[in-house]
């Protein structure tokens, strides 16, 4: 099924200054309903509210939203964080997440793209996944991953996967890290208690966007609210 | 909270006005013009270390420095240490009400943060917030004070009186003139360090100097008067795939690769940026003293660079009151203003190469632009601080310092700028033959008061509007005489993606105005 696009990428501002672009990849399959689809939606209003928190990363942040059921859909198409809207999401379907996944590595080349011809400098790009399942399109899976374990390795992107309540499939996520990986991070939160996340996420930007982009590996993130819990 | 002074004085701490990386400031019982900063307990990592920044604070205090010059504040140096038991907790410094940073006045657009504070910005503000930097850095370095970490998040905008305040001060690189102790500056912003301390590894090991702090100044420069442009920055042209992260990312500081002072292979200046030559002369003899070196000879040209006082220099004719001989305001927009040496309008120039490239895009979105909400605190101020440090021996030439942004620029003539606003707006309306024929269907109405010529003109401005060239010299000759039109693309390419690029309204009105001249008689 073709990737729908609701909306159009909005121009780069501060052309500049180093941008950090963030893919916010959700799950909004049947098993989202309820609780966790207001927890979600209720995130991703905070999401906006701690970007404007720090004004400095606030011009450089740029925010893509892509969601995943039984087809993929950009919510928000790449855009500065300060015109970030949180979009309404509601569940239903099945989980298209590796699909998802290709169409975040697709909406980064074309952002990146966009900041080469326009002399734009970046950090890596992030790729935040967030899921309470596993994937249900897995005749993509091999083809997702494998893009998308080229892409950790050759540093084109932070992969920074979440799973939520107690039906999310954390082997999975982290099968999608590079086979020689060393660690292989991934957050855990209740389906019912997650939104902080997203306050976590947007604070994680903020340091990457006045980090030293030589160093990117180690940067020190904020500690994870005491909700989540990392598995490595 | 209660907390003691050098002298023992007591201090009641009261509620929590922010929290920083290293500390939390706190407003004083009782006391509307300092704060006190309570260092967090993490920012040190042994009691030798708690020690050492007491003996600098202890040393900063010692040395007298105003705060405020010109009866203005501009540092927030510290005035007391804050003792807990005995125990160096924090300091009392002057309270900095704005919360405003250099960023804010780098970063244009429409829906900036600057062009809230500022609606009649010109690229003279940009020159006046430069001069003031530079004499304020001036001034410490007269002192032999080196700033250390001069990056834009430490440099706060006083919105009240258009100036500069320097925060952060505890963090400065200070060397006690009695003792010869050094209190190094240990933290920086990577993308302000000079090229010496690119490479240092930790920064404790590097060494800021006065020479350090000129870089960072002329890159905070850079920025005010280029319109953000990062100095190093450009667009790669050496090979495609070479993603500008795939290049260790301060390399560009390492290697001088500065393509605004010297030809640098695989690197050209952005389309939007305005060049170089835009400048006074005087000015861009300071950029190039300061940003044209090789990794070679990066440290032993750091010399070279330009210093605070000369930037005084070449910075303050620009910002003295009008009439200013020289500047000029563009014809097409007040808001427009350049050197005086410019022939045409350098912002006009880069504003179509804004426009041009997202024009294709910008009429669908165009209605997602609406209202951007940032969180900024209105209702600032600024604290004169009365009987700590009065304000006495000030060098003469501080003296110099046009403490006001021109008031004929910001506020007594506001009203008579919005006027020529619109004129100015007008004026570029009249430019187009239909303005709007890229946004409403036309009629038969529209086009029966042209003349065959200016038929002709409106069909093929909707064509001009995406910069397309023309073969017909009388046609071409028109366009380029108008403010807004650039060539872009040549007839052929642009025919072939044309019925992409047109919006249904584009497409229909050139079939309403083909229809209308063969009605005419006019093909």
């Amino acid at each position: 099924m073709p990737v729908q696009f609701t909306t159009d990428p909005l121009p780069i501002t501060n052309q500049g200054e180093r941008h950090v672009p963030a893919v916010i990849l959700v799950d909004i399959s049947g098993s989202m309903g309820g609780i966790p689809i207001n927890e979600l939606n209720q995130g991703l209003i905070e999401f906006g509210t701690a970007l404007h928190e720090d004004s400095l990363a606030l011009g450089r942040a740029e925010v893509c939203i892509i969601s995943f059921n039984s087809s993929v859909q950009t919510e928000m198409s790449f855009r500065p964080a300060a015109d970030y809207e949180a979009p309404v999401l509601s569940a239903s379907g099945l989980t298209s997440m590796n699909e998802a996944i290709e169409a975040a590595l697709d909406a980064i080349e074309s952002r990146k793209a966009e900041y080469r011809a326009q002399g734009v400098s970046y950090y890596r790009p992030w790729l935040f996944l967030l899921t309470d399942g596993a994937p249900t399109d897995n005749e993509k899976e091999h083809s997702a991953r494998t893009r998308l374990q080229n892409a950790i390795s050759n540093k084109k992107v932070v992969y920074m996967p979440m799973g939520i309540g107690e039906h999310a499939d954390t082997g999975k996520l982290q099968s999608y890290y590079p086979n020689d990986a060393q660690t292989r991070p991934v957050l855990k939160a209740s389906a019912q208690n997650f939104k902080e996340a997203f306050v976590w996420l947007s604070q994680s930007l903020g340091v990457v966007s006045q980090s030293d982009p030589n160093v990117s590996d180690q940067v020190q993130l904020p500690p994870t609210p005491s909700i989540i819990t990392v598995g490595i | 909270m209660i907390y003691s002074g050098q002298t023992g004085i007591t201090y009641i701490l009261e509620s929590q006005l922010g929290a920083g990386g290293e500390g939390i400031v706190y407003s004083l019982y009782g006391n509307d013009q300092f704060v006190a900063k309570i260092y967090k307990k993490e920012k040190f990592h042994s009691d030798s270390e708690r020690k050492t920044m007491e003996r600098k604070l202890k040393t900063m205090i010692s040395m007298n420095v105003p705060v405020a010059l010109d009866g203005i504040i501009r540092l927030a140096w510290p005035q007391d240490i804050l003792y807990d038991n005995h125990v160096m907790a924090g300091f009392i410094m002057p309270k900095i009400e704005t919360t405003y940073k250099l960023f804010d006045i780098y970063r244009g657009g429409k829906n900036s943060v600057r062009a809230k504070l500022y609606p009649n910005y010109t690229w003279k503000y940009a020159a006046q917030f430069a001069y003031h930097l530079a004499w304020v850095v001036a001034h410490l370095h007269s002192r032999d004070i080196v700033i250390g970490d001069f990056n834009q998040n430490n440099i706060a905008v006083d919105p009240v009186f258009n100036t500069i305040i320097l925060i952060d001060c505890d963090s400065f690189d200070i060397t006690d003139p009695k003792t010869g102790e050094h209190f190094p500056c240990t933290v920086g912003l990577p993308e302000m360090l000079a090229p010496e301390l690119q490479d240092v590894g930790s920064l404790s090991k590097g060494h800021f100097s006065k020479e350090s702090d000129n870089f960072s100044l002329a890159i905070h420069i850079f920025r005010l008067l280029m319109d953000n442009a990062d100095p190093f920055g450009g667009i790669i042209t050496v090979d495609g795939s070479a993603s500008v992260s795939d290049i260790p990312a301060n390399r560009a500081i390492v290697n001088g690769e500065c393509a605004y002072v010297r030809n640098v292979p695989g690197k050209r200046i952005p389309d939007w940026s305005p060049k170089m030559e835009m400048l006074p002369g005087d000015l861009m003899k300071l950029f190039k003293k300061t940003f044209y070196y090789t990794a070679v000879n990066a440290k032993r040209k750091k010399n070279n660079r330009a210093t605070a006082k000369e930037w005084c220099d070449a910075l303050k004719p620009l910002g003295a009151p009008e009439p200013n001989p020289h500047l000029k305001t563009c014809t097409h927009n007040r808001l427009h203003v350049y050197p005086a040496h410019n022939k045409t309008c350098p912002w006009c120039r880069t504003q179509i190469k804004k426009t041009t490239r997202i024009s294709k895009r910008h009429r669908r979105y165009r209605y997602l632009l609406a209202g951007v909400v940032f969180l900024v605190a209105a209702g600032t101020a600024v604290m004169y601080l009365q009987g700590i440090h009065p304000v006495t021996a000030v060098q003469s030439w501080i003296k110099e310092i046009p403490t006001l942004l021109d008031s004929s620029d910001d506020s007594s003539d506001r009203s008579s700028e919005v006027l020529k606003e619109t004129n100015a707006e007008e004026t570029n309306l009249s430019e187009y033959i239909i303005p709007d024929s890229n946004s409403r269907y036309l009629t038969e109405n529209d086009l029966e008061g042209l003349s065959q010529d200016e038929v002709c003109l409106a069909r093929n401005e909707i064509f001009a509007r995406y910069g397309r060239k023309f073969r017909t010299d009388w046609i071409r000759d028109y366009f380029l005489s108008t403010s807004w039109y650039e060539e872009q693309y040549e007839p052929d390419e642009f025919d072939a993606i044309s019925n992409d690029i047109f919006n249904e309204y584009e497409k229909e009105n050139i079939r309403i105005i083909v229809a209308y001249e063969a009605k005419m008689g006019y093909q």
